[in-house]
C-alpha cells in the first residue's frame, strides 16, 4: 500500500439487501433474494483530511446499486455530502470517494461503478448511536437501524463481527437490522427492511 | 460502450482467450506422454510431464478466474485514467500462473511416486480400485472441511482480499497473483488429482473438471454445488469400495 494523501476515521453506518451476515463481508456473494447488492452507507467523519484540506465533522451518505456481485460491477452509486461542507471539503470528499485519491477500500468499489451521480449537497442528520443509528434526507433517503432481537425472550441482542486482521469494510461492527431503510433518487430507487445492518468505527484507507 | 472496452481490457481478454485456446489445442491435438513403465523413463519425460501438467492446470483454471482478472484490470485502468501509478493486469495473471505451475511440479512428482507404486497404470490411470475409492472419497469429504469452503469463498470474489491485501507495482501484482492463485488452489487441489481416477490425459473428464470448477467458483450457488459434488464424490467411492 502507498501512503495515501488523505485518511478518513469515521463512524459507518451500513445496510444492505441482504439477510444477515451480508455475504459480501465475507468475501463471498450477496445472499440476498434477487442475488443482487442494494446498499445505503452513511458516514460522519470524526477526523479527516484529503491533503491540508480537514473534513473533520462532516457527514456523508452513499447509496449503491449493484446488479450482481459487486466485483462484478456495473453498479450505479450517487454521494451525497452535507450542506454545510465548503466547496473545497465537497471536493476533497468527491476525489476521496470516486477512488481518484487511491486507497483501498473505495478505489476497488469506486472501480465497480458505470453511473454515479453527485455529490450532491443536502441537509443529512445522523445519529451514530451504536446499537440504533440513524440517517436520513428528507424526501430522498431514510435509514434506521435497529438491534437484532432473541425470538424467545425478546430482549435485545449484542452481536458482533469481528475481523482481527482486517476485514473488506471495517474490522469489528454492531451488528443489527433495518426497521427502515429506503432511497428514491432518480435510478437508485429501493426499499428493504429486516436485512443486514452494521454500524462501525472505520478508519480509511484500510 | 468506450470505457467497457478500453485498450487493456481488449489486450487482457484477447490474451486469456489466446492462452486458453492454446492450452487446450495443446490438450486435443499434442499432448502425447511416454506410455511405456515407468522404469524406463528418462527425465526429459518427467519434465514433459510437469509441462503437461502447467499447460492442462493453464487452461483448466484460467476461465473461472476471469472476472478476478477483469476486476484487477478495471481498478488499474481507472489509476492510468486518473493519471496515477497502475500495473498491467497481465503481471496478476502470470502471478496466478506461478502457483499452477508449483503445483504441476509436486503433482508431477506425485504422479512418478504413483507409477513406481503400481498404483497408476503406464496409461496414467488409477488400477488399482481401493485407491480410486480412497481418493474419490478423500476428494468428496475435503469438499466439506472449512478450509476448502474458506478456500472457495476467498476464490469466489476478491473484494476482501483486494481491499486487504493490494500491491504496488509489476513484482507486488505478481504477489497478488499469486496469492489469490494459491486461494484457489486450496480450493482445487484435490479436485485436480481426480484425473488420476480417471486418467491424466483424458480430455472429456479434463473437460468436466474444468466445467464443474467453473460451476464451484462463478456462480452464487457454488458453495452449495460444492457440498453436492462433495457428497456425489463420496458415493462413487463407496460404491466402488462395495462392488
Amino acid at each position: 500500500m502507498t501512503d495515501q494523501n488523505w485518511q478518513l476515521h469515521m463512524h459507518q453506518i451500513e445496510s444492505c439487501n441482504c439477510s444477515h451476515g451480508c455475504g459480501c463481508q465475507f468475501s463471498g456473494y450477496p445472499d440476498s433474494k434477487a442475488g443482487s447488492c442494494e446498499a445505503m452507507l452513511g458516514f460522519s467523519i470524526i477526523k479527516g483530511h484529503l491533503d491540508d484540506v480537514d473534513v473533520s465533522g462532516l457527514k456523508m451518505v452513499l447509496a449503491t446499486m449493484w446488479p450482481k456481485a459487486i466485483h462484478e460491477g456495473n453498479g450505479k452509486g450517487v454521494l451525497f455530502i452535507d450542506n454545510s461542507a465548503t466547496e473545497a471539503q465537497v471536493n476533497a470528499l468527491a476525489t476521496i470517494m470516486s477512488g481518484k485519491a487511491g486507497g483501498m477500500p473505495v478505489e476497488a468499489i469506486a472501480s465497480t461503478f458505470s453511473e454515479f451521480d453527485g455529490p450532491i449537497q443536502a441537509d443529512i442528520s445522523m445519529d451514530t448511536d451504536d446499537k440504533r443509528p440513524s440517517f436520513s434526507i428528507k424526501d430522498v433517503l431514510e435509514v434506521q437501524h435497529t438491534p437484532l432481537m432473541n425470538p424467545i425472550s425478546g430482549e435485545e441482542q449484542n452481536v458482533h463481527i469481528s475481523y482481527p486482521e482486517g476485514g473488506f469494510f471495517w474490522n469489528d461492527a454492531f451488528i443489527g437490522t433495518t426497521s427502515t431503510m429506503h432511497v428514491n433518487h432518480g435510478n437508485i430507487c429501493f426499499d428493504h427492511t429486516g436485512n443486514f445492518a452494521a454500524k462501525a468505527i472505520t478508519t480509511w484507507p484500510c | 460502450m468506450f470505457e467497457k472496452w478500453d485498450r487493456s481490457r481488449s489486450i487482457l481478454i484477447s490474451s486469456l482467450i489466446g492462452f486458453i485456446l492454446l492450452s487446450w489445442y495443446y490438450m486435443l491435438f499434442v499432448m502425447q506422454m511416454n506410455m511405456s513403465p515407468v522404469a524406463q523413463w528418462q527425465s526429459l519425460d518427467l519434465f514433459m510431464l510437469f509441462v503437461m501438467w502447467s499447460i492442462m492446470m493453464a487452461g483448466m483454471m484460467l476461465p473461472s478466474a476471469t472476472p478476478v482478472f477483469l476486476f484487477i484490470n478495471k481498478i488499474n485502468e481507472q489509476r492510468r485514467r486518473d493519471n496515477r501509478t497502475y500495473s498491467s493486469s497481465l503481471f496478476f495473471v502470470v502471478g496466478y500462473l506461478l502457483t499452477w505451475v508449483f503445483y504441476s511440479f509436486i503433482i508431477t512428482l506425485v504422479q512418478w511416486g504413483l507409477h513406481h507404486l503400481t498404483l497408476l497404470s503406464p496409461m496414467m490411470k488409477s488400477n488399482n480400485s481401493l485407491f480410486t475409492a480412497l481418493l474419490l472419497i478423500s476428494a468428496g469429504l475435503y469438499q466439506f472441511t472449512s478450509l476448502k469452503q474458506a478456500c472457495l469463498s476467498l476464490c469466489q470474489s476478491p473484494l476482501g482480499f483486494i481491499t486487504s491485501q493490494w500491491r504496488e507495482g509489476a513484482v507486488g501484482t505478481i504477489i497478488m497473483g499469486f496469492k489469490h492463485g494459491v486461494t484457489c488452489l486450496g480450493c482445487c487441489w484435490v479436485l485436480m488429482s481426480l484425473l488420476f481416477v480417471i486418467g491424466v490425459m483424458n480430455i472429456k473428464w479434463i473437460l468436466v473438471l474444468t466445467l464443474l470448477v467453473l460451476i464451484e467458483k462463478v456462480f452464487a450457488k457454488g458453495e452449495l454445488f460444492s457440498r453436492c459434488l462433495g457428497g456425489g464424490l463420496i458415493i462413487s467411492g463407496g460404491l466402488i469400495l462395495i462392488i
